[in-house]
């Protein structure tokens, strides 16, 4: 069946200072069968520029009625279209994750049923199949009612965990991603954390637990 | 949470068989609704509903046609009619008469005969409009009446309308009801005139209803009506209800034809009082309240108690959650209909998650009987819809166009009802369907959705539903009979303001809701046509076929829109201030005027409706909300209601979401917002980002171009007119968008979201760049671009600049253009690039493949064409220099030319422009950062330099030579109007240190102090030019202080040497014509100094130009001035001669070596030295030398002016220090010339001579002196490597040792080599010649000089009887033996050398004394004083002398006393005792003339106003030898003597001639 499940269209890190510190975009399924990102690039910058008031919101939010947020989910953000919708998590630091999930990026038909987890495709970066039967369910579940709360928590925890292994590389200076001044900041080069993104990225579908 | 307005309405149902209500009616309905009613629930808190809305209906009656005083007539048709589909009202938005509505009145039909209970009943409770109430309105004018007919009716009634038996059923409890009997008493009736109980005034009638009370007033003696009635239908019990009330009209209140003629012959004379009658009133009301929340509580804890009992039977099979779910909202209705929307929410709340849970456990357990039981897969009017869109492409495909007209006209007429309110309880029979369930999954959620949309509006109080609501009221209000006034006014509709966070609520809820009714749309959509239909076999649809795919997300998509739009309807509010388009946008579009209306939206005039607000008014609500004058205040004024901002931002996303919606449709066709279009420039993305490239694009709008067939097949399944509407062409398509997008940002606006104001202005900046509006996109884009650079989104703001530079160059604003954009948008993508290069060489170990970014090849020509246009403008674009290039870097050392004085530099930058271009000019300044000595430089770059991307090296070369260390602090490129500058900054400039230096062939300047200094005189530097190897032709040379105080006196200039001036010069300049090589030319200036310095600075510059070009130089150089000796003289007069000393001491802390002196004589006088020393005297600091000179006044010559008379000592000698200098430099000189490193010489001993200078002690100047060397050991420990810093390699490139190391060398070499310099014992291995010094020597003029004398008188008769004075110089005396002698004194004028001035003489000029002196008598008094122990003196010890005046002032004659003039006067002197006696002294004091004897010093010191006098006593310092007298002494040498010594035993005295004997 041709049912398409949801998979993530971009990634997006946002510093303290409200700065792009990472974006990734993923190429999303379309009818006709190529993969291409749904929306481009300067798109998707704005996308995520513009979730960055739903955060001070929130966040204004939380201070005021005083209500500590331990998870520092903020569940979605924006409902851009029919099709693609913005999470957010923020942690404590001030770094913000936006995950953009384009809720039909993905033939839920190309995931192959028996056993999940191999990669498929010599030519593509795309890895296919993950979660297995479960999964799958999962996956229709979610296609079925839309995403529930909590399902983009893997991903938050995955990017979360991504990001501190960057911290804890010595060589990478937090300050100068976010200079305590408030403005601007560079963005982050790391190799292996954009690896890590765009694996969580394709990994990712609804009903996975871990990333 | 305080419900404002509450809406809720329950049903009450009357019985009026005596067709009383009409009278009752007016009184009755203003009394409604009830207020304050107060619940208690079972498991919760008391809620407060404050005001309950009663539906009267009459029983029996089929209230849509005979009374509907809650129905329109239709008057509005959007705003249509209450629904009857259930007991409860909900609020209707915009709903309509569905048709379908009818199908579910087999539920509510029977409740007309409800009163019997035995309606059909559903086996599922909860879809029942029951009353809570029933009230039965009796009308009875007397007893007889009642007994005759009125009770039997009524028990009747009671009997049909009650419930028999109690307990009821648990169906019966859900509707169960209360009921009441209201006796209606007319006036002029029997009943009328009757109090209401008849015990009123006896107080003892108990209140017990129905004891007769004996009353002789009532006929018979009965009982009122009133407590008739009770006593026969309350129940007996104690706690029964009471249930009958009896309600009195007032005649005024009745109309005349229905109040009774007769009146009763009786009169009780009981009136009613207004009192009374009120109190009957509330005392109803009140058992309306009772009575209903009785029922209701009862129907409460019924529902609770079945819910929880189907709850627990979740797990078992068979369980429906369709059931569940009708039976829930059974209750939550419930809840609604008496107005607590809060409780209803949570309840439909909780169905929806339930809902949720079921799909998910269905989905996962893959079973749908499993749990909850099936939902439909699809939905049949999804279906149909999308079949037919299906189909309809499909003959669109086959057949011509103008088919489709024709096909599509009845499908929307069809679908125009429901299709734009998407949203709808009403829409279809949910309720039916979802109890056969037969509901899909799409329409349930629809429903739930539709369920809390219309519960939260009420919670908000949203003016749409309660306009409806206050339209009914005031309806039923106007029922009431005319004539008739209402006796209580209609109660005041409290004003209040609508709950903006609720209608948020309502918005973000509809955010939620859009995306997952969109997915399962789709699936419920793709299921539907994966299942064959019967007819269409052949058909076989492939899921995979496009069209399907197309017109199931047109379907999803339209759908969406729909929800959107309906909402944004919905929660619209004048609380709102939207301010108007800043876009000059037409603002007439409100979705909610323009949804029924999409054609006349859809094609505004542009031009003619701007910001035609009217249209976005809300009609005028009937009561209490006067229009509002539109508040153009700032979002932010102080008076914002709460949830104002949190539902602009809602309803702005709801745009936002409309328009991506819009967006993407417009997307397949080819229409994009502009987006697509945008250039893309390069941004370092790690993870290689997937660009869409262009061609996609081309080819999109190809596919565009090429088939109008495609086009039309994507318009299938568009049901929302508007949608459909701006999809019809790409006009409208824009004009939507622009549209959707303004009101998004205008909400943002108001919401203060900054950054989706940004992302909102970009969005139409993007439209209409692309529309090529561009002035229009200029403004938006020059209000987002600067706020994105400034957080780092930078990707965003170049492609935004370069639009913004295209715009303003279409809009031909040059200025603009250049400056705003241009200059930015180059900034900027140098910015990127750099962080682009930052990033490449960071991963440079990761051994990527760095994919060039062809993106810049959009930003490539923007440097050409700033060049080109700012050629055009007035002022000169600055651009920092930094922010184009980076990696600025002074590659290496200067680089000398050889044979000439100029050097280059070599700047290296690294272009991070796409263009390759010209610079015109190419400076850099080089400054010497030392205080207070600023210099700098110019480099220029020689030629024009082309820069490339990427790295450059430009040559940049100067002709001034000025030695020190700079640093470079300004680059300017220049080229065409546009300056790239640099100022210092930190660290961006990698070895901004030049150090440049002087190289020994280069024209040089020396300053050096005169070897011959004179102190009476101005002295003078030399400033000596060398040529070096230059072919001068013309050289200038200014000479400037650099000193404060100095002062040089250019003037008195001269150049010596053979090379002359070729112009007079002036002002310190000096210009010269042909210098050949090599040649040196110096010019000697003297100075003054107005106060004491030690060193001078003087600044030379000279500009030169041989034929290789013109030069500059320019040093500063400073000379001590500083005296390196002293001298002191000191001067004794003698009557002839004068005995000056000269002590010379060594000034600093070097010796000095002093080679020659001589005092030069004067016209007046002439001095004699002794035989000069062979070697030269060293002077050591504190052991000064002395010289010693006779002076001798020249016969002859008369005094005259002083300057003839003064002496000159002239002293030639050398500082050792100096000395140890000049053997430094003269020997590493020779070293570095022997190792060919001649040039760098005068840079080498400069530094040498600076650790010599700060190495020695004056221990070792000293040491030096005596031992006539030094060692050098004290300049091995230092790194001279480090002293040489930027030299380079070596000049003439021999070797590719660096300069420093080969100095180092050379200098290590010659420290090896010679261990100790040898200071030559003269100056002539030196090479150097003394320094002489003129110091003027002064004469003091004495007026006259004593010359005193004793003279013994000769000879002495002396003990040994010799003649002893002339051979041992002193006359040996006895003691007490007479000395007789004579004092001689004689005295001169002769240094009495003051020149007379006799024009001078007045009464206070001191020089007018000495002239005086000489031509006045002197009167001099002398005193032979001795001490009294000592000598014995005889003879006149006292005495006065004049010398007389001079006869004449010129002349020779007594100038010196003559034997004449010289006085002898004899004294006799007795030496007291034994021992070398000094003379006695004598004192010669001027006795002034008036005051006698004056007693004072006449030495050195001068009293007031006396002459100047010098004694010389001659016998200073001389002694008289005195002896005892004794001829011979016997001594015993035994110790007898007195205190032990020996004891003289005898002595004889010497026998002398002329000895006294005292």
């Amino acid at each position: 069946m041709g049912t398409a499940i949801p998979s993530i269209a971009c990634l997006g890190v946002i510093g303290r200072n409200n700065n792009p510190l990472h974006i990734t975009i993923f190429p999303t399924h379309s009818h006709d069968g190529s993969q291409i990102p749904v929306r481009s690039p300067l798109q998707f910058s704005l996308i995520l520029s513009s979730t960055l008031d739903i955060f001070s919101l929130r966040a204004r939010h939380f201070a005021a009625t005083n209500v500590g947020l331990t998870t520092g989910d903020y569940g979605l953000l924006h409902a851009i279209d029919e099709r693609l919708a913005a999470y957010g998590f923020e942690t404590n630091t001030g770094v913000k994750f936006v995950v953009v999930v384009d809720m039909r990026g993905r033939r839920a038909d190309s995931t192959p049923s028996a056993g999940g987890g191999e990669v498929v495709g010599g030519g593509g970066r795309e890895r296919k199949g993950t979660g297995g039967g479960v999964g799958n369910a999962a996956a229709a579940a979610a296609a079925a009612v839309g995403l529930r709360e909590g399902e983009m928590k893997p991903v938050f925890k995955a990017m979360q965990t991504a990001y501190i292994k960057l911290l804890q590389n010595p060589f990478f200076d937090p300050d100068e991603h976010s200079p305590p001044t408030g403005t601007g900041g560079k963005k982050i080069t790391s190799k292996k954390f954009a690896d890590d993104m765009r694996r969580i990225g394709e990994s990712w579908m609804p009903g996975i637990t871990s990333l | 949470m305080e419900k404002p307005f509450s809406s809720s309405k329950v049903t009450v149902e009357y019985h009026d068989p005596h067709d009383v209500y009409k009278l009752l009616a007016p009184g009755l309905i203003p009394r409604l609704p009830l207020r304050d009613l107060h619940w208690q629930s079972h498991n919760g808190p008391v809620r407060s509903i404050q005001a309950l809305h009663i539906e009267l209906v009459p029983a029996g009656a089929d209230r849509t046609s005979t009374f509907s005083p809650l129905t329109s007539p239709a008057a509005k048709p959007t705003e249509s009619a209450p629904s009857r589909d259930d007991g409860f009202l909900a609020a209707q938005v915009g709903g309509q008469l569905a048709p379908i509505e009818r199908v579910n009145t087999g539920e509510t039909i029977p409740q007309g005969v409800a009163g019997a209970g035995k309606g059909r009943r559903h086996q599922i409770p909860g879809l029942r409009r029951t009353p809570y109430l029933k009230v039965l309105f009796v009308r009875c004018d007397d007893n007889e009446t009642y007994k005759s007919a009125t009770r039997a009716e009524i028990k009747e009634w009671i009997k049909n309308n009650t419930p028999q038996s109690k307990p009821a059923s648990n169906a019966e409890n859900h509707d169960a009801f209360e009921w009441l009997i209201v006796h209606v008493v007319i006036p002029n009736t029997v009943a009328a005139t009757q109090p209401r109980v008849s015990g009123t005034k006896i107080p003892d009638g108990s209140s017990d209803a129905g004891s007769k009370t004996a009353s002789s007033r009532w006929r018979g003696g009965s009982s009122t009506l009133l407590e008739k009635l009770r006593s026969d239908f309350n129940s007996s019990s104690r706690n029964a209800v009471d249930r009958v009330r009896q309600i009195r009209i007032g005649i005024n209140d009745v109309p005349y034809d229905l109040l009774p003629r007769v009146v009763p012959a009786v009169p009780t004379g009981y009136q009613e009082t207004e009192q009374d009658s009120e109190n009957a009133w509330a005392d109803l009301i009140l058992k309306f309240k009772e009575l209903i929340l009785s029922s209701f509580d009862t129907r409460v804890s019924q529902y609770e108690e079945d819910i929880k009992e189907r709850d627990g039977q979740r797990g078992l099979p068979g369980w429906n959650f369709c059931t569940f779910f009708i039976l829930k909202e059974g209750l939550a209705r419930g809840f609604e209909s008496v107005g607590l929307v809060e409780d209803a929410l949570v309840g439909y709340d909780e169905l929806s998650v339930g809902l949720d849970a079921i799909i998910r456990e269905q989905a996962i357990s893959g079973s749908a009987e499993a749990h909850g039981g099936a939902l439909l897969s699809y939905t049949e009017e999804l279906k149909d819809f999308a079949k037919k869109a299906i189909s309809e492409v499909a003959r669109d495909s086959t057949q011509d166009d103008d088919e489709t007209v024709d096909l599509q006209a009845p499908g929307k007429t069809q679908l125009d009802s429901s299709d734009e309110i998407p949203i709808s309880t009403s829409k279809k029979p949910y309720r039916e369907l979802i109890l056969a369930n037969n509901v899909s999954l799409f329409d349930f959620r629809c429903y739930i959705f539709a369920r809390q949309i219309s519960l939260l509006l009420r919670l908000a109080n949203a003016w749409s539903t309660r306009e409806e609501l206050l339209a009914k009221l005031k309806e039923q209000q106007e029922l009431v009979p005319r004539g008739v006034a209402p006796r209580t006014p209609a109660p005041k509709q409290a004003d209040e303001s609508e709950n903006l966070a609720q209608l948020a609520e309502i918005c973000r809820r509809t955010l939620e809701f859009v995306p997952a009714i969109s997915m399962i749309a789709r699936k419920d959509i793709m299921s539907a046509l994966a299942v064959p239909d019967g007819e269409r076999k052949d058909e076989g649809l492939s899921l995979e076929d496009p069209v399907i795919t197309e017109v199931a997300e047109n379907v999803i998509a339209s759908f969406a829109f729909s929800v959107a739009q309906q909402i944004l309807a919905q929660t619209s509010t004048r609380s709102l201030p939207i301010p108007p388009s800043t876009l000059g946008v037409p603002d007439g579009h409100e979705p909610k005027a323009a949804i029924p209306e999409p054609k006349t939206m859809m094609h505004p005039a542009r031009n003619s409706s701007l910001h035609s607000r009217a249209s976005q008014r809300p009609p005028p609500s009937p009561v209490g909300f006067p229009p509002r004058p539109p508040d153009p205040a700032t979002p932010n004024s102080p008076f914002l209601k709460p949830g104002l901002e949190e539902l602009a931002a809602r309803r702005a996303d709801l745009y936002a979401l409309s328009r991506n919606i819009l967006e993407e449709c417009g997307k397949k066709r080819g229409w994009t917002g502009g987006w697509s279009s945008v250039p893309v420039v390069g941004e370092p993305d790690i993870a290689g980002m997937e660009d869409v490239s262009l061609d996609d694009e081309v080819s999109a709008t190809d596919q565009d171009t090429d088939s109008q067939a495609g086009r039309q097949v994507l318009m299938a399944g568009l049901k929302n007119h508007l949608l459909s509407a701006a999809l019809g062409s790409q006009d409208s398509f824009y004009r939507l968008y622009e549209i959707l997008t303004d009101k998004a940002l205008q909400h943002y606006t108001v919401a203060g979201h900054e950054h989706s104001i940004r992302t909102n202005l970009a969005d139409l900046a993007v439209l209409k760049f692309s529309l090529g509006e561009f002035s229009e996109a200029s403004s938006c884009f020059y209000r987002a671009i600067p706020v994105f650079g400034e957080s780092g989104w930078s990707l965003l703001e170049l492609s935004m600049l370069l639009m913004y530079a295209r715009c303003l160059k279409e809009l031909r604003q040059m200025d603009d253009y250049v400056n705003k954009a241009l200059r930015q948008l180059l900034i900027k993508a140098a910015g990127a690039e750099r962080d682009r290069l930052r990033q490449k060489s960071q991963l440079r170990l990761g051994s990527r493949s760095h994919v060039q970014y062809p993106e810049s090849s959009s930003i490539a020509g923007y440097l050409t064409d700033l060049l080109a246009v700012s050629a055009s403008l007035s002022k000169e674009v600055k651009i920092p220099l930094t922010s184009l290039f980076c990696d600025l870097e002074i590659d290496g050392p200067p680089i000398y030319d050889e044979g000439q004085d100029s050097f280059s530099l070599y700047l290296n930058l690294y272009s991070l422009v796409v263009d390759t271009f010209e610079v015109r000019q190419a400076r850099l300044r080089i400054v010497c950062p030392s205080p207070g000595n600023s210099r700098d430089i110019w480099l220029e770059n020689v030629g024009p330099v082309t820069i490339k991307p990427g790295r450059n090296r430009v040559r940049l070369r100067s002709s001034i030579m000025m030695m020190g260390t700079y640093e470079v602090d300004q680059i300017h490129l220049a080229s065409s109007n546009v300056s790239l500058h640099y100022e210092r900054d930190n660290g961006v400039l990698k070895n901004p240190k030049v150090t440049l230096y002087q190289r020994t062939s280069a024209l040089d300047a020396r300053l050096h102090t005169t070897k011959e200094v004179r102190l009476d005189r101005n002295n003078s530097l030399d400033l000596e030019v060398s040529s070096g190897w230059n072919d001068i032709k013309t050289c200038e040379v200014r000479i400037k202080s650099a000193t404060g105080g100095l002062r040089l006196l250019m003037s008195e200039a001269t150049v010596p040497g053979p090379i002359q001036p070729s112009k007079q010069f002036e002002g310190g300049v000096f210009t010269f014509g042909d210098i050949p090589p090599n040649t040196s030319v110096r010019i000697r200036f003297p100075f003054t100094i107005e106060h004491d310095l030690l060193n001078v600075a003087v600044k030379a510059d000279v500009f030169y130009s041989t034929d290789k070009g013109s030069f500059g130089f320019s040093h500063t150089s400073s000379v001590p001035i500083t005296l390196a000796l002293g001298v002191n003289v000191q001067d004794v007069f003698k009557h002839d001669a004068l005995f000056s000393r000269f002590s010379v001491s060594s000034a600093s802390a070097s010796p000095l070596r002093l080679f020659r002196s001589e005092l030069l004589e004067s016209e007046m006088f002439e001095s004699f030295f002794g035989t000069p020393p062979s070697h030269p005297i060293v002077i050591f600091p504190k052991q000064p030398a002395s010289l010693l000179y006779k002076v001798r006044r020249k016969p002859g010559v008369k005094p005259t002016t002083k300057k003839k008379q003064t002496l000159h000592l002239k002293l030639y000698y050398s500082v050792v220090q100096e000395e140890i200098e000049a053997l430094f430099v003269e020997g590493i000189s020779e070293q570095l010339d022997e190792a060919g490193l001649r040039e760098y010489s005068k840079l080498v001993s400069s530094r040498v001579l600076h650790f010599v200078r700060g190495g020695l002690s004056a221990n070792d100047l000293e040491r030096a002196a005596l031992l006539g060397e030094l060692g050098t050991q004290f300049l091995s420990d230092v790194n001279w490597e480090k002293q040489f810093p930027g030299l380079g390699l070596m000049m003439p490139s021999t070797s590719n040792t660096p300069s420093g190391t080969a100095i180092r060398n050379c200098i290590d070499s010659w420290l090896k080599n010679n261990a100790k310099v040898l200071l030559s014992p003269n100056l002539d291995g030196a090479g150097m010649a003394p320094i002489s010094i003129v110091i003027p020597v002064d004469i003091t003029p004495i007026t006259i000089v004593h010359t005193a004398d004793i003279r013994l008188q000769e000879p002495i008769a002396s003990v040994t009887g010799a003649v002893t004075s002339s051979a041992t110089g002193y006359p040996t005396v006895c003691t007490n033996q007479v000395l007789p002698a004579t004092l001689h004194l004689k005295w001169t004028r002769i240094w009495d050398t003051t020149a007379p001035e006799p024009a001078r003489a007045g009464p206070g000029a001191v020089s007018a004394v000495p002239v005086v002196a000489r031509s006045q008598d002197l009167e001099f008094g002398y005193e032979i004083t001795a001490p009294s122990d000592t000598w014995l003196l005889g003879g006149r010890r006292k005495g006065h002398f004049v010398i007389s005046a001079m006869p004449d002032a010129d002349g020779e004659d007594g100038l010196t006393s003559t034997p004449d003039t010289e006085a002898d006067i004899p004294l006799l002197l007795i030496p007291l005792r034994e021992g070398w006696l000094p003379y006695p002294s004598v004192e010669i004091r001027e006795v002034q003339a008036n005051n006698g004897l004056e007693g004072g010093d006449m030495g050195r010191g001068h009293g007031h106003g006396e002459h100047h006098c010098e004694t010389d006593y001659r016998n200073l310092g001389e002694t008289v030898h005195v002896i005892a007298d004794r001829g011979k002494v016997t001594l015993s040498l035994d110790a007898s003597g007195p205190g032990g010594g020996p004891l003289v035993l005898e002595s004889d005295r010497a026998i002398m001639s002329g000895k006294v004997i005292a």
